[in-house]
């Protein structure tokens, strides 16, 4: 951290290069403070353009640990894109190469999902 | 301990064994890491908390990982 961490810019950047990127995770259910389940919750993960996916990750866990107490294997789970429609799978590709900036509204999301098939003779299997 | 008799949580807690990932006595086997103790289910890897063997992990913020994990995180950022 350098003596400039934590001053903002106009334009919203920290002084020492950082912003903040959200994060929405998905399929939880964890608690809230009025004691409801919710199923997805919202963090801003502190980050710089020259940050790797993997520790994008790794504080965005760290700080669902620290916030949520959340007891949950990760390994299924990857960053989606939605707007740009790709999935942030390289694990050591820096944010900026994949051109992820602050307005981006990124979902952390298991990559394995439910899907219903139609199948030849006509029965749905899921 | 000292002739006084102890509730069997304190009696550990003095004991120093005490599993630091569910806070219960451990009586029977103990992994020491990282300076605590766990019990061998309790010893998990922090991102996909599949159980780690000692002496097979890897260690990043005082946090413990399985190889693979470690790898996928925090591998050399890749610049180029």
């Amino acid at each position: 951290m350098s003596a400039l961490s934590g001053v903002r810019m106009a334009d919203g950047r920290y002084a020492d290069g950082s912003w903040e990127l959200k994060i929405k995770v998905t399929d939880m259910a964890i608690k809230n403070e009025h004691g409801e389940t919710i199923k997805n919750v919202d963090i801003p993960v502190l980050v710089t353009t020259e940050l790797h996916v993997g520790g994008v990750i790794a504080k965005l866990v760290d700080s669902l640990k620290s916030k949520y107490d959340v007891q949950k294997s990760w390994s299924d789970y990857e960053l989606w894109w939605p707007k740009a429609c790709k999935w942030l799978d390289k694990m050591g590709q820096v944010l900026g190469k994949y051109e992820v900036q602050a307005d981006a509204q990124l979902e952390y999301t298991p990559k394995h999902k439910i899907v219903k098939v139609q199948l030849p003779d006509l029965q749905y299997a899921n | 301990t000292d002739g006084q008799p102890y509730c069997e949580v304190h009696y550990h807690l003095l004991r120093g064994s005490l599993c630091s990932g569910c806070q219960k006595p451990i009586t029977g086997r103990c992994i020491t890491a990282m300076g605590k103790k766990f019990h061998p289910e309790h010893f998990v890897c922090a991102f996909c908390l599949k159980q780690l063997n000692k002496g097979t992990f890897k260690e990043q913020n005082e946090k413990p990982y399985c190889h693979q994990c470690f790898a996928k995180l925090f591998a050399a950022p890749n610049m180029g």
